[in-house]
C-alpha cells in the first residue's frame, strides 16, 4: 500500500529527482580542512555575539544611568530608566534566542513548528509592549529635562523624532510577525486535521 | 563515552560527505537562489557540528541527517542571514542558471516542491526518498495513516497548480 500513490505527478517528480541526484553525485562540494576551519570559525563567532550582546547590554546598564545623572536629570528618573533598561536587556535577549541545536536536531517538524511560533509570539506581543513602554518613559523624560534645561524644545524634539520612527518599524515588524505566526499555525492545524 | 577530538572531526567529516547530496537536495529545495543554498548549507552543517557529540544512534543516520537538514531549513531566519559569508560550495553546477535539459527538468521539480508548504514540501522529499510511513511521519510528528492522507492531497495540489 505504501508508496503506491499512482500520480503522473508523482512519477515525474521521482524521474526529476533522479536526475538531481545523478548531477550531485558527480560533484565534490568542499574540500574538508576547508570545511572545518570555516565551521570553526563560525561556531566562534556565533559565540563571539552572543558574548558580546550580554557584555554589551551590561555596559549600556550602568553608562546610560551615570550619563542621564551627569546630565542633570533626577535621581528618581535615574533609577526608573535603570529599571527600565534591565527588564529591556533581559527581554531582549529572550525574545532573540534562537532554537538550541538540540531542539534542532530531535524535535520533529510540527513540535518544532510550534516552538518557532512560540517565539515570534513572545517576540510580536513584546513589541506591542515596549512602545508604551518607551512611549512613557520618553515622557517622562521631556518633563525631566524641562526642569533642568533652559531650552529643552531642540532636545525632547530629536528624541521625539527617533521614538516616532522606532516607533513605526516596531508597529510594522509586529503585524508581519502576526502574519508569519498566523501562517505558521495554519500550517500546523492544516497537517493534524487527521 | 566522550569521543576524541580527532575522531569527531574524522566522523563529522566523513557524514558531510557521505551525505553531502541528500543535504544540498534539502537545500536547494528551500532556497530561492544559490546564495540561499550556500547559507542553508552552512547552517546545517554548523548545526551538525554542535549536536554529533550528542547524536546517540536511537535513529538511523539518515533519518538524523532528513530531520537535522529539515529542522534548520523551517528554522532558518532569512533576515538573519550572512549572505555573502556562507561556505561557498565549490560545485560546477547552478541548478539555477544552468540550461540543459535535465537542469530544466530539476528547476520544474523545484518550483513545483517551492510551492507547497513547508511541511508539505518535506513530506513530499521523504516520500521521493523512499523512506516508509513511519519514518515519515516520526521525522514530520504525525501519524503513517496521516502521511498518506497528506500525500493525497499534495497530489492535488500538484495537479492544480499550472
Amino acid at each position: 500500500m505504501e508508496n503506491n500513490i499512482i500520480s503522473s505527478e508523482f512519477d515525474q517528480m521521482r524521474e526529476q529527482i533522479s536526475l538531481l541526484k545523478a548531477k550531485l553525485s558527480h560533484q565534490t562540494i568542499i574540500s574538508e580542512k576547508h570545511l572545518m576551519r570555516t565551521i570553526r570559525e563560525n561556531v566562534s563567532k556565533i559565540n563571539r555575539m552572543r558574548n558580546f550582546s550580554v557584555f554589551g547590554g551590561i555596559f549600556a546598564i550602568i553608562y546610560c544611568p551615570v550619563a542621564f545623572y551627569r546630565i542633570g536629570h533626577s535621581l528618581s528618573f535615574v533609577i526608573g530608566t535603570e529599571v527600565m533598561l534591565i527588564v529591556c536587556l533581559v527581554c531582549t535577549l529572550w525574545m532573540h534566542r534562537k532554537l538550541d541545536v538540540q531542539t534542532i536536531s530531535i524535535d520533529n517538524l510540527v513540535s518544532l513548528g510550534a516552538k518557532i511560533q512560540t517565539i515570534k509570539r513572545h517576540y510580536a506581543n513584546w513589541i506591542i509592549i515596549s512602545i508604551p513602554m518607551i512611549a512613557a518613559w520618553f515622557g517622562w523624560f521631556a518633563y525631566d529635562a524641562s526642569q533642568f534645561l533652559s531650552a529643552p524644545i531642540p532636545f525632547i524634539t530629536a528624541g521625539l523624532i527617533g521614538g516616532v520612527i522606532g516607533g513605526v518599524i516596531g508597529v510594522v515588524r509586529h503585524i508581519t510577525l502576526r502574519r508569519e505566526i498566523n501562517q505558521i499555525l495554519d500550517n500546523i492545524n492544516d497537517l493534524q486535521e487527521h | 563515552m566522550e569521543k576524541k577530538p580527532q575522531d569527531l572531526e574524522q566522523e563529522f567529516t566523513r557524514i558531510a560527505r557521505e551525505y553531502k547530496d541528500t543535504i544540498y537536495m534539502v537545500c536547494y529545495m528551500f532556497s530561492q537562489n544559490t546564495a540561499e543554498v550556500d547559507d542553508l548549507y552552512q547552517e546545517i552543517l554548523i548545526n551538525m557540528w554542535r549536536s554529533l557529540p550528542s547524536f546517540e544512534g536511537r535513529s538511523s543516520l539518515k533519518t538524523w541527517i532528513w530531520r537535522l537538514s529539515l529542522n534548520t531549513c523551517i528554522s532558518y531566519d532569512r533576515k538573519r542571514s550572512s549572505k555573502g559569508k556562507a561556505l561557498p560550495l565549490d560545485m560546477q553546477i547552478n541548478l539555477y542558471e544552468d540550461t540543459d535539459h535535465d537542469s530544466k527538468q530539476i528547476k520544474m521539480l523545484h518550483e513545483r516542491i517551492n510551492r507547497l508548504g513547508v511541511f508539505d514540501r518535506a513530506i513530499i522529499m521523504l516520500w521521493l526518498e523512499n523512506m516508509p510511513y513511519e519514518e515519515i511521519g516520526a521525522i514530520v510528528g504525525i501519524s503513517a495513516k496521516n502521511v498518506g492522507v497528506r500525500l493525497v492531497r499534495i497530489r492535488e495540489q500538484l495537479k492544480n497548480m499550472k
